[in-house]
C-alpha cells in the first residue's frame, strides 16, 4: 500500500508470504532486492514508477508465483531481470510501456500459467519461441494492445508445441488482417476477439482469416463503450464455417440483424451458443438442423415469447428481457435445463409438462418474474432437482399440496414470492429436499407450525424476513440432518431453543436482527452439541439481573457466537448500546448481598423478638432481678375464690404461677392459713397483710358464697388502708347479670375496668397467662384509675 | 461544462452538458487511476435534497461474465479513461440544491471511487 517509500523497508518479517508494495516510489530495483524474503509467494509492485530492473532483482524468490508490475513505465529490463523467479505461475505486466512479446527476458519462466500484458504498446502477434519452453501456459492476455495484423509465422511455435489449453483475449487491438491459414490446425481453448474490428469488411475478412482453427470457445463482440461497427449482418459469420467450434458466443453488438433466419448456418454443429445483449426483438424463425445443446439469451430485447422447436436442446436460458410476457407453451422435448428468470413473465398455469413442453426437465428458474399462478402440482416433472421462484409473485402456493410429485426436488427456492403459508401440507412430498429458501414472506399468526414434516433431508433452512413471532415447539421435529437455520430479520422477541433441541445435526443458527429480550430460564440448555455458530447480533437484550444466567452463557460461549462486539444491551437505559459480554454479575451479586443482609437482618430481629417475647419473665428475672424482691410480702398474691372453684385454682392457676417462670407464691386458704386461727384473722393476716397483690376469682359461685363476699371487701378495704396491694380480677364464668348487680360494687368495677377472662382457646390461655403475670410482677397498683373510678363512684 | 478533480484519488471527472432537462443520453469523462482491480464494479447512488433522500439505487457496471465496458477487468494501478455516453433515463431537474453521494466499489466491496457533490439548479 501506499507509503511514499523509495526503498523496500528493511523492518518487513523474512517469513513474509505475501508483500503489496504497491504506489510508493521504488522507482528502481537492483538485483537481489527481495533476497530477504525467500518465502514470498505474491509480490505486488503495482505504480511504483519502477524504470529500471536489474539482474537478478528477484533473485532468490523461488516460492513467487505471483508478481504484479501493473502501471509502472519500464524503460529498461535487463536480461536476467526475471532470473530466479522458479515457481511463477502468473505475471502481471500491464501498462508497462511493454514494445513486444520477443524482448520480454520471461523466457526461462517454465512454470508460467497466465501472462497478462494488455494495456500496452505491442504491435506484433508474433508469439515468441519461448512460449515452446512453457508447456503450462493457459492464459495470455493481449488485450488493448496495437496489434494490426496477424501473419502465418506468428504462430509458427504452436505448430511446434501445441498449448490446446490456451485462452487468448485480443480485444480492443485494431485489427485489420489475419492472413488466410495463419490459424490452420491450431489449436486453442479461447479465443476472444472484442471492439477488434473497424468495419465490417475488415471484420468479415479478419473472421475469414480464422480459417481451420479448432476452438473450444469463441468470443465475438463488442464494448458497450467502444462500439466500431456500423451494423452487423448475417454475411459476417459466413466464414466461421472454417471453423470448428464448441461454444460461440456473441455480444454487444449494437444493430444486430434482426434477421435470424440465415444467421446461423456456419454454426449448426455448434454445441453451445450465447447471445448476450443483441437487439433481436422478435424471435424468426430457426432451422431445423441446429444441433444445439445449450442456448444463452441475455437481453436480447425480446417482445414475444419464442416458441422455436429444437429437439437437441436440453439447456435454454432466455433472462432479462423485460417486456417478453406473457408465457407461451414451448415444444422442446429434450430439455433439462430452462432458466426464464428475469423477464417480468407472467404465467397463467404453472406447471406441468404439458406447459413446458418436456417431461426431462431437472433444473426451472422462474425467478425474478410477474405473476405465476400455481395450478397443477408438476404433473409430468417428477425429475426437477431445481426449482427457482424467488421474486416472482407466487399464486395459491399455499392451496394446496404443490410440490407433492417432487419426490427429486433437492433445491427449491420461494424467497419473497408474497406466500402466506396457511396449509401446513405445503411442502409434503419433498423427500430429498435438501435446501430450502423461503425469506421474505409470512405465516398465519406469524406463528412457524411444522411445515416441514416430509423434509427429512433438508440441511439448509433460510427462515428470514418472514415477521415471526413464534415459532412451534415441533416445528423442527423431523429435520435430523438439517445443518443451517437462517431466522434472522423475524420479530422473536425470546430464545426459545426448545424447536431447535431435535436438531442433531445443527451447526449454524442465525437468530440476528430480531427482537430477543433474552432467553428463557435454563431453556439454553437444550441447544443442540454440534452447533458451531451462533448469530445473536442486533437484537434488543436486557442487560438486567434477572437474566443474568443468560449473560453468563453467552459469556461462557462467546466461541459460538460471531461478531459479540455487535451484541448490544437495548435495556436498562444506562446500559443502552454497551456491548452484551460488559455486563458484570458482581453488579448483581452486590445487590443480592444487599437483598441477603437485609433478609437476615429480619430474620434475626424478629427471632430476637420471639425470643424477647417467649422468654420476657425470664429476662425480667434476669435484668430486674433487685428490682424485684418481695420486701416483706411473703406472697405475691392472695387468691379469693369459691371452694366450688378450687379444682381450676389448683390445676390451672397454682400450676401455672408457682412453677411457672418467674415463680409466684400465692397465699391459698387451704394451704396457708394457719390452723388454729380464726379465718378473719387468717384472711387478714396471712392474706392480705402478707400478699402484695389480690386475685379475685370471680364466678357463679364466688358470688354466691357469702365468704367470697366477705373477702373481697376486705380486700377493698385493706387495699384503701394500705394503698398498696392491687385487685386482679379473673373472670371464670360469664356471670348473670341479675345475680351480678347484688353485688353493686363488684357489678360496677367488672363494667368499668379491665378484667382477665378465662378462655377455651389456646391462644386465649396463653395471652391470659400472660397478662396475669405481668400484673403480678407489677409493683404499682393495677389499674389505679381504674380504682379510683370505682370508689368515686 | 462541469468538471471535477480529486488528487487524493486521482479521479477526474466532468460531464459536457448542463440543461435544465436531462438527456437521455449524457456524455461524461471519466479518469482514474484504479486503487483495486475491478473484476466486477458496482456503483451505488444517492442523491439527497435538504438532507432527505430522493433517490438510491446500486448498479452494476462491470460483471465477470463478458463484462459490459471496456474497462472493465482492469488492474489496480492502471489508469483508465472513459469518454462517452451513459445511460440515465431523460428527466427534468427541479429547481434546487441537490446533494449526490456517488461509490464505485468492487466485488471485495472495497471502495474504487467515491464523490460527494452538490448540484444547484435554478
Amino acid at each position: 500500500m501506499e507509503l511514499n517509500l523509495d526503498k523496500i523497508p528493511n523492518n518487513i518479517p523474512t517469513s513474509t508470504k505475501k508483500l503489496d508494495l504497491s504506489f510508493n516510489p521504488l522507482r528502481h530495483l537492483g538485483s537481489h532486492s527481495f533476497s530477504s524474503f525467500p518465502e514470498l509467494q505474491v509480490l505486488d509492485l503495482s505504480r511504483c514508477e519502477i524504470r529500471i530492473i536489474e539482474d537478478d532483482a528477484y533473485q532468490g524468490l523461488n516460492h513467487l508465483s505471483i508478481l504484479i508490475l501493473t502501471g509502472n513505465p519500464i524503460q529498461r529490463l535487463f536480461p536476467g531481470a526475471f532470473f530466479g523467479l522458479s515457481s511463477l505461475q502468473k505475471l502481471v505486466a500491464v501498462e508497462t510501456n511493454l514494445q513486444s512479446l520477443e524482448d520480454f527476458p520471461i523466457g526461462h519462466l517454465k512454470t508460467l500459467k497466465e501472462l497478462n500484458v494488455a494495456h500496452n504498446l505491442i504491435h506484433s502477434f508474433k508469439l515468441p519461441e519461448y512460449f515452446s519452453n512453457m508447456p503450462n501456459l493457459e492464459y495470455l492476455d493481449l488485450s488493448n494492445n496495437k496489434i494490426q495484423n496477424i501473419y502465418h509465422e506468428d504462430l509458427q511455435v504452436l505448430h511446434q508445441m501445441p498449448l490446446l489449453n490456451l485462452s487468448l483475449d485480443l480485444s480492443l487491438n485494431p485489427l485489420y488482417f489475419i492472413q488466410p491459414g495463419a490459424f490452420k490446425e491450431i489449436k486453442l481453448r479461447e479465443l476472444t476477439l472484442r471492439s477488434n474490428f473497424n468495419s465490417t469488411d475488415v471484420m468479415k475478412t479478419c473472421i475469414q482469416g480464422l480459417a481451420g482453427l479448432k476452438i473450444h470457445q469463441l468470443v465475438l463482440g463488442e464494448f458497450k463503450n467502444e462500439r466500431n461497427l456500423e451494423s452487423f449482418d448475417k454475411s459476417l459469420l459466413e466464414g466461421l464455417c472454417n471453423l470448428t467450434i464448441e461454444k460461440f458466443r456473441i455480444a454487444y453488438f449494437d444493430d444486430f440483424s434482426e434477421d435470424t433466419t440465415d444467421l446461423f448456418n456456419c454454426l449448426v454443429n455448434v454445441s453451445t451458443i450465447s447471445l448476450v445483449h443483441l437487439s433481436l426483438k422478435r424471435p424468426k424463425y430457426l432451422p431445423k438442423n441446429l444441433r444445439w445443446r445449450r442456448l444463452e439469451m441475455v437481453n436480447c430485447g425480446f417482445e414475444e415469447f419464442p416458441t422455436w422447436e429444437l429437439d437437441s436442446l436440453k439447456e435454454f436460458v432466455l433472462t432479462d428481457n423485460k417486456g417478453v410476457s406473457p408465457f407461451t407453451e414451448m415444444k422442446l422435448e429434450s430439455l433439462e435445463f430452462l432458466d426464464l428468470s428475469r423477464n417480468g413473465l407472467s404465467f397463467k398455469g404453472c406447471c406441468s409438462h404439458f406447459e413446458l413442453g418436456t417431461s426431462r426437465l431437472k433444473h426451472l428458474d422462474l425467478s425474478f418474474n410477474d405473476i405465476i399462478t400455481m395450478s397443477s402440482n408438476f404433473l409430468g416433472l417428477e425429475q426437477l432437482e431445481y426449482l427457482d421462484f424467488q421474486r416472482s409473485n407466487l399464486k395459491q402456493a399455499s392451496d394446496f399440496s404443490v410440490f407433492l410429485s417432487l419426490r427429486n426436488l433437492r433445491y427449491l427456492d420461494i424467497s419473497y414470492t408474497h406466500t402466506q403459508v396457511a396449509f401446513q401440507g405445503i411442502f409434503d412430498g419433498l423427500v430429498s429436499l435438501q435446501v430450502l429458501k423461503m425469506a421474505g414472506n409470512s405465516f398465519q399468526n406469524n406463528f412457524l407450525p411444522n411445515i416441514f414434516k416430509d423434509l427429512t433431508n433438508l440441511t439448509i433452512l433460510d427462515l428470514s424476513r418472514c415477521q415471526l413471532e413464534q415459532v412451534s415447539p415441533v416445528a423442527f421435529g423431523s429435520l435430523p440432518k438439517l445443518q443451517l437455520i437462517n431466522m434472522s430479520h423475524n420479530n422473536l422477541l425470546s430464545l426459545d431453543t426448545l424447536p431447535y433441541e431435535p436438531l442433531l445435526s445443527l451447526q449454524i443458527l442465525d437468530c440476528s436482527f430480531n427482537r430477543i429480550v433474552a432467553s428463557k430460564e435454563r431453556e439454553w440448555q437444550h441447544f443442540p452439541s454440534n452447533l458451531v455458530s451462533l448469530n445473536l447480533t442486533q437484537n434488543d437484550f436486557a442487560c438486567v439481573c434477572e437474566h443474568q444466567n443468560f449473560l453468563q452463557w453467552v459469556k461462557d460461549h462467546r466461541q459460538l457466537l460471531v461478531e459479540t462486539e455487535q451484541m448490544v444491551c437495548a435495556k436498562p437505559l444506562d446500559m443502552q448500546g454497551m456491548p452484551m459480554l460488559s455486563f458484570r454479575n458482581a453488579t448483581c451479586q452486590r445487590s443480592k448481598t444487599i437483598i441477603s443482609v437485609s433478609v437476615f437482618t429480619v430474620l434475626t430481629v424478629s427471632l430476637v423478638a420471639v425470643l424477647v417475647y417467649k422468654f420476657y419473665f425470664h429476662l425480667m428475672l434476669l435484668a430486674g432481678c433487685k428490682k424485684y424482691n418481695r420486701g416483706e410480702s411473703t406472697y405475691d398474691a392472695f387468691v379469693i375464690y369459691s371452694s366450688q372453684d378450687e379444682d381450676w385454682v389448683r390445676n390451672e392457676l397454682v400450676k401455672n404461677l408457682e412453677e411457672g417462670v418467674p415463680p409466684f407464691q400465692l397465699c391459698l386458704h387451704y394451704r396457708d392459713f394457719i390452723p388454729g386461727v380464726a379465718i378473719a384473722a387468717n384472711i387478714i393476716q396471712e392474706g392480705f397483710y402478707k400478699s402484695r397483690k389480690v386475685i379475685v376469682v370471680v364466678s357463679q359461685h364466688f358470688i354466691q358464697s357469702r365468704w367470697c363476699i366477705f373477702e373481697y371487701e376486705i380486700a377493698q378495704t385493706w387495699q384503701f388502708l394500705s394503698s398498696r396491694a392491687g385487685i386482679i380480677f379473673i373472670v371464670l364464668q360469664k356471670v348473670e347479670k341479675s345475680l351480678l348487680r347484688q353485688q353493686v360494687e363488684l357489678y360496677r368495677l367488672l363494667s368499668r375496668n379491665t378484667y382477665l377472662e378465662w378462655e377455651d382457646s389456646v391462644l386465649g390461655r396463653h395471652i391470659f397467662w400472660r397478662r396475669l403475670r405481668k400484673a403480678l410482677l407489677d409493683g404499682k397498683p393495677w389499674s389505679p384509675e381504674g380504682m379510683a373510678d370505682a370508689e368515686n363512684s | 461544462m462541469w468538471s471535477m478533480e480529486d488528487p487524493l484519488q486521482d479521479f477526474g471527472f466532468s460531464v459536457d452538458q448542463c440543461s435544465k432537462h436531462l438527456k437521455s443520453n449524457l456524455n461524461i469523462r471519466f479518469g482514474i487511476i484504479l486503487r483495486e482491480d475491478i473484476k466486477e464494479l458496482f456503483l451505488d447512488i444517492a442523491l439527497f435534497t435538504k438532507g432527505s433522500p430522493i433517490l438510491n439505487f446500486s448498479y452494476p457496471i462491470c460483471e465477470e461474465d463478458l463484462p459490459k465496458f471496456s474497462f472493465c477487468g482492469r488492474r489496480k494501478g492502471e489508469q483508465i479513461y472513459y469518454a462517452g455516453p451513459i445511460n440515465n433515463p431523460g428527466f427534468e431537474i427541479l429547481q434546487g440544491e441537490y446533494q449526490i453521494l456517488l461509490e464505485l466499489y468492487n466485488e471485495h466491496r472495497s471502495t474504487v471511487a467515491c464523490a460527494n457533490a452538490t448540484v444547484v439548479c435554478s
